[in-house]
C-alpha cells in the first residue's frame, strides 16, 4: 500500500496547474516577441525547468518523497546532460567545422 | 507470490511465471545460441586458415549455391551474426537471464521476482528477438553484415546494406534491450525489496552484488543504443538521415559518429554488465572452495560500483580513431585507464582469498580459477587499447579481437561455465560428472589460449580485423601459419564443448542424486532442498550471519554455518538495512526504475536532436515550419490531464471510487484528444510537403512526437485497464499502488512533452 502519503490538496493541484498554464502562455509571448535569441532560450530553459519541477514535485509527489526517491530520477537526469555536453566537441564543433571546409 | 499450483504442461513450462523456470529456459535459449555462434566462428577460422577452400562435410549444405565454400559476402554475415548471438542471445541468456533469475530469489530468501508476470515477458521478448535474428539469415540478401556494432553509415543505408536481415537484427537487438530492461527492473526491486528478514544489505552474496550493479548499468545505459537503433532503422526504411552526411543526406543529414557515441556509451558499459555477475560469482566461488571468508568484501562491493560508474564514463575509447576530438581522447584515456583500480582490488581481494585457504579443485572452482587467470590476460591487453598514441596503431588488428575475447570471450564462458557446473545440483537435483567436468576445463583452458593468444600476435603484425583473406597481403604472408593453428584449434575447442553437452545431458537424466548443500556452501541457497519446492522454502527464512562463514568459530564439526543458522557468532537483525524499513512499494520503486530507463531513452532522442541541430549548419526551427498556437493548445490539453491524473490518485486516497473512475475517464479522454490534435498537425504537415523526410528537423520532429504519442496511447490503454478494472470492489484494495504508478508514468509524458515543445517547436 501506499507509503508516503501525498500532503499536496486539491488548491495546490490548482495552483500548480494554473501556473503551468501561465508559464506556457509565457513561452509562446516570448517566442512571439522582438527579444534576442540567447534571451530567449535563456528564458526558455527556465521554463522547462520550472514547469517539469513543478510537475514532478507536486503531481508526481517527490515533495514528500525519501531523499533516495529523488536520486532515482535525478541520476539519469545528470547523466543525461553529461552526455549530451559530452558530444559537443564531436557531433556540435567539428559537424560545423566539417561544413566550414567543405565549402 | 506466483502460485504454482496444479498447472498444465503449457504454463508451467511455456508460460510459467516461476523464477526457476524462466532461468531453465533463459539457459536452453543461451546453450543453444552458444553453439550456433561457436559454429559461425569455426566457419570463420576455417576460411581464415584456408581461404576459399570448401568447407569439409557441411560446406555443401550450407553454401551448396557456391560449391560448398564462402563467397566474399558470406564472411562479413558471419563475424556481424557471430558477434551479435555471441553477446546478446548466449552470454547474455546464460548469466543474467539464468544466473540472475534463479539465484537472486534463492540467496536473498525470496518466493519468486518481484514481478513474476514482468519476468515471463521479459523471457518472451528475448524469444521472439532470437526468432527474428535466425529469420534473419534466411531472407533476401542475407543476414545482418555491418558488423556487431552495426556502425553507420555501412548499416543505415539500404544501398550499402541491403537486406532484410539487417532490418531484423536490429528488431532483434532491440527486443533484447526490451527483455533485459524488464529484467534489470526486476532485479533491482527484488533484490531491494524482498530480501529475507535479516538479509542485509552487507550480508548479499557477491554474486547478487553483481547482478544488482549489471541490472543497474542496463536500465541507465542501454536505452541510449535502442534509441540509437531506432534511428538506423528510420534511416534505413523511412529516409531519414540521423547518421549520413554528405553526399549520401542531399536534402541535409546527421553525423554517423553520433551513433559511434550513443553505441559505445553503451557497448562499454556491456562488458560490465557481462563481467560484474562473473566477478561476483567468482568472489563467491573462491570462498567456498578455499573454505574461507571472501577477503576484503565491502572493497569488493565498493570497487564493483566504482567499476558501474566509471564504466558510464570511458565509452570514447572505442573511438581514438574515429577523428573524435584528440582532447576528448585524453579525457577517456584518463577515465579508461583508472577502471584498472577498482579492478586491481579485486584482483588482490580474489589472491588474498585463496591464500593459505583448504583449496578444493572442483570443477566450478576450476572454472573460476581460469575466470582469474583469463581476465588477468584480458585486462593486461585491454590497458593498451586505453592509451591513445598506441590505440592508433593497433586499432581494428588482430590485438584487439585476441583482447576482447580473452574479456568477453574468454572470462565470460569460463563464469558462464562456472555457475552451470555450480548450480547445477539445485536447479537440476543431480550433480554433473566430475571427471568430464574437469577434462572440459582443462581442455577448455588449453585451447582457449591457444586461439585467442595467436589473435593478439598476427594482431601485432598488423593483422586486419574483418577480412577474409590475409594471402592476399604480402606482410601478412609470414603469419598465415598462425592462422592455420588458430583454425585447428579452434575445431579442437569447440570439438572440447561436447564433453560439456554430453555431460549436461547425461547428468539430467542419469546424474548422481544431489543432496540440498553438496559444495557445503554457506549462502542462503544451499539450505532449501534441491531442486527447491515452488515458492523455494519451506519456512521463509531469517539471516543471521554473512554469505561466507567458513572456518567460523562455533561452527562444531562442520567448517561453514549457512546463513540461517543461529550460533554463538551469530549477529542480530541489521536493523534498518532489512527489507522491511525501504519506503517503498515494489510497484512503485519498478515503475521509478522504470522511468530512469525512460529518461535515457529520450535523452538518446532529445540529446541527438540538440547536437544534429546545434552542428548543421542550415538551420531550421519549429517556428518556421509548425503551427504553434495549435502545439500551444494541445500541451494546455495534456497539462490539464496531468491534473485529472493527480485528481483520481486524491479520489482514490479519499475512497471515493466514483470519482477515481470519472477522473481516470476524463483522463483518458485528455490523452485522447492530444492524440487527436496531433493526428490532424501531422496531417495539415504531410499535406503541405513537410514529411519526415523533408529534412534532418522533419526526421527529429516526426520521431521524438511519434515516439512521445506512442508513450501516451500506452498510457491511455493503461488508464483505461484501470478505469475497468475499478468497477469491481475487489480491486479498491490494490487501486492506490495502482493508480500511483500509472499516475508517475503520465506525469513522466507530461515532462517529456514540456521538453519538447520548447526545444522542438520554440527554440
Amino acid at each position: 500500500m501506499h507509503e508516503t502519503k501525498s500532503n499536496v490538496g486539491l488548491a495546490s493541484y490548482i495552483w500548480v496547474f494554473a501556473g503551468l498554464i501561465f508559464l506556457t502562455a509565457l513561452e509562446v509571448l516570448a517566442v512571439s516577441a522582438d527579444f534576442s535569441k540567447t534571451a530567449v532560450l535563456l528564458f526558455l530553459l527556465g521554463t522547462v525547468a520550472a514547469k517539469a519541477l513543478l510537475i514532478a514535485l507536486f503531481f508526481m509527489h517527490l515533495k514528500s518523497e525519501k531523499w533516495w526517491v529523488w536520486l532515482l530520477p535525478a541520476l539519469p537526469v545528470l547523466l543525461s546532460i553529461l552526455f549530451i555536453f559530452a558530444l559537443f566537441p564531436d557531433i556540435v564543433y567539428h559537424a560545423a567545422q566539417t561544413f566550414e571546409h567543405r565549402i | 507470490m506466483s502460485g504454482h499450483g496444479k498447472e498444465s504442461f503449457i504454463s508451467r513450462f511455456v508460460f510459467s511465471t516461476d523464477h526457476k523456470v524462466i532461468a531453465i529456459q533463459y539457459l536452453i535459449t543461451g546453450l543453444l545460441f552458444l553453439g550456433f555462434g561457436g559454429a559461425m566462428a569455426l566457419l570463420m577460422r576455417w576460411q581464415l586458415a584456408f581461404p576459399w577452400q570448401p568447407i569439409p562435410f557441411i560446406g555443401h549444405l550450407l553454401f551448396s549455391s557456391s560449391g560448398g565454400f564462402l563467397v566474399p559476402e558470406h564472411y562479413p554475415m558471419l563475424f556481424t551474426m557471430h558477434g551479435s548471438i555471441m553477446v546478446f542471445f548466449a552470454i547474455t541468456p546464460i548469466l543474467l537471464g539464468a544466473l540472475g533469475n534463479y539465484s537472486i530469489p534463492l540467496e536473498i530468501g525470496a518466493q519468486d521476482m518481484a514481478f513474476p508476470r514482468l519476468n515471463m515477458m521479459s523471457y518472451g521478448s528475448l524469444f521472439l528477438g532470437s526468432v527474428l535474428i535466425t529469420i534473419s539469415f534466411f531472407m533476401p540478401g542475407g543476414a545482418a553484415g555491418s558488423g556487431w556494432t552495426i556502425y553507420t553509415p555501412l548499416s543505415s543505408s539500404t544501398t550499402t546494406s541491403i537486406g532484410w536481415g539487417q532490418d531484423l537484427l536490429i528488431l532483434g537487438l532491440a527486443l533484447d534491450g526490451v527483455s533485459l530492461l524488464m529484467g534489470g527492473i526486476n532485479y533491482i526491486t527484488t533484490i531491494v525489496k524482498l530480501r529475507a528478514r535479516g538479509m542485509s544489505l552487507r550480508r548479499l552474496p557477491l554474486t547478487t552484488w553483481g547482478l544488482f550493479f549489471s541490472a543497474v548499468l542496463n536500465t541507465v545505459w542501454l536505452p541510449l543504443v535502442v534509441a540509437a537503433l531506432i534511428m538506423v532503422l528510420c534511416d534505413r526504411r523511412l529516409d531519414t538521415a540521423f547518421f549520413t552526411a554528405g553526399p549520401l543526406a542531399p536534402r541535409g543529414g546527421g553525423q554517423a559518429l553520433l551513433y559511434q557515441h550513443l553505441f559505445w556509451g553503451f557497448g562499454h558499459p556491456e562488458v560490465y554488465i557481462l563481467i560484474l555477475p562473473v566477478w561476483g560469482l567468482v568472489g563467491d566461488l573462491l570462498s567456498v572452495f578455499s573454505r574461507k571468508p571472501a577477503f576484503g568484501y565491502a572493497a569488493t562491493v565498493i570497487s564493483m560500483s566504482t567499476i558501474s560508474v566509471l564504466s558510464g564514463v570511458v565509452w570514447g575509447h572505442h573511438m581514438f580513431t574515429s577523428g573524435m576530438n584528440p582532447l576528448v581522447g585524453k579525457a577517456f584515456m584518463f577515465l579508461t585507464i583508472s577502471i584498472s583500480i577498482p579492478t586491481a582490488v579485486f584482483f588482490l581481494n580474489w589472491l588474498a582469498t585463496l591464500w593459505r585457504g583448504s583449496i578444493h579443485f572442483t570443477t566450478p572452482m576450476l572454472f573460476a580459477l581460469g575466470v582469474v587467470f583469463v581476465f588477468a590476460i584480458g585486462g593486461l591487453t585491454g590497458l593498451y587499447n586505453a592509451v591513445q598514441t598506441i590505440d592508433v596503431y593497433i586499432h581494428d588488428t588482430y590485438v584487439v579481437v585476441g583482447h576482447f575475447h580473452y574479456t568477453l570471450a574468454a572470462s565470460v564462458l569460463f563464469g558462464a561455465f562456472a555457475f552451470i557446473y555450480f548450480w547445477f545440483p539445485k536447479i537440476f537435483g543431480r550433480e554433473m560428472n566430475s571427471f568430464l567436468g574437469k577434462l572440459h576445463f582443462w581442455l577448455s583452458l588449453v585451447l582457449l589460449n591457444a586461439v585467442f593468444f595467436p589473435m593478439i600476435l598476427v594482431g601485432l603484425r598488423g593483422h586486419m580485423r574483418r577480412i577474409a583473406d590475409a594471402t592476399g597481403y604480402t606482410f601478412l604472408q609470414p603469419v598465415q601459419n598462425l592462422n592455420v593453428w588458430m583454425g585447428w584449434a579452434a575445431l579442437f575447442l569447440v570439438g572440447s564443448q561436447l564433453i560439456f553437452f554430453i555431460n549436461f545431458i547425461v547428468s539430467l537424466f542419469a546424474g548422481r542424486k544431489a543432496s540440498s548443500n553438496p559444495w557445503n556452501a554457506a549462502s542462503l541457497a544451499w539450505t532449501t532442498s534441491s531442486p527447491p519446492p515452488p515458492e523455494n522454502f519451506e519456512v521463509v527464512p531469517s539471516v543471521y550471519r554473512g554469505p561466507h562463514e567458513y572456518s567460523a568459530p562455533g561452527s562444531g564439526d562442520r567448517d561453514w554455518m549457512t546463513q540461517s543458522e543461529r550460533g554463538s557468532s551469530a549477529t542480530t537483525f541489521a536493523g534498518k538495512e532489512t527489507a522491511v524499513s525501504v519506503p517503498v512499494t515494489s510497484g512503485k520503486l519498478g515503475i521509478w526504475v522504470f522511468l530512469v530507463s525512460e529518461i535515457m531513452l529520450f535523452t538518446g532522442f532529445i540529446g541527438s536532436y540538440i547536437v544534429l541541430r546545434l552542428g548543421n549548419p542550415v538551420k531550421i526551427s519549429g517556428l518556421q515550419v509548425l503551427n504553434i498556437p495549435l502545439l500551444a493548445i494541445n500541451t494546455g490539453v495534456l497539462l490539464t490531464s496531468s491534473l485529472t491524473m493527480a485528481l483520481s490518485l486524491r479520489a482514490v486516497q479519499m475512497r471515493d471510487y466514483v470519482n477515481l473512475r470519472r477522473w481516470l475517464l476524463l483522463t483518458a479522454g485528455l490523452g485522447s484528444l492530444f492524440l487527436m490534435i496531433k493526428f490532424f498537425d501531422y496531417l495539415h504537415m504531410w499535406e503541405s510537403g513537410f514529411t519526415i523526410s523533408s529534412n534532418l528537423f522533419g526526421s527529429c520532429y516526426y520521431l521524438l512526437t511519434g515516439f512521445h504519442a506512442l508513450h501516451v496511447l500506452s498510457g491511455i490503454v493503461v488508464i483505461l485497464c484501470l478505469w475497468f478494472a475499478s468497477r469491481k470492489p475487489a480491486f479498491w484494495t490494490v487501486a492506490e499502488g495502482r493508480v500511483e504508478g500509472s499516475g508517475l508514468y503520465w506525469h513522466f509524458i507530461d515532462i517529456v512533452w514540456v521538453i519538447l515543445f520548447a526545444v522542438l517547436c520554440l527554440i
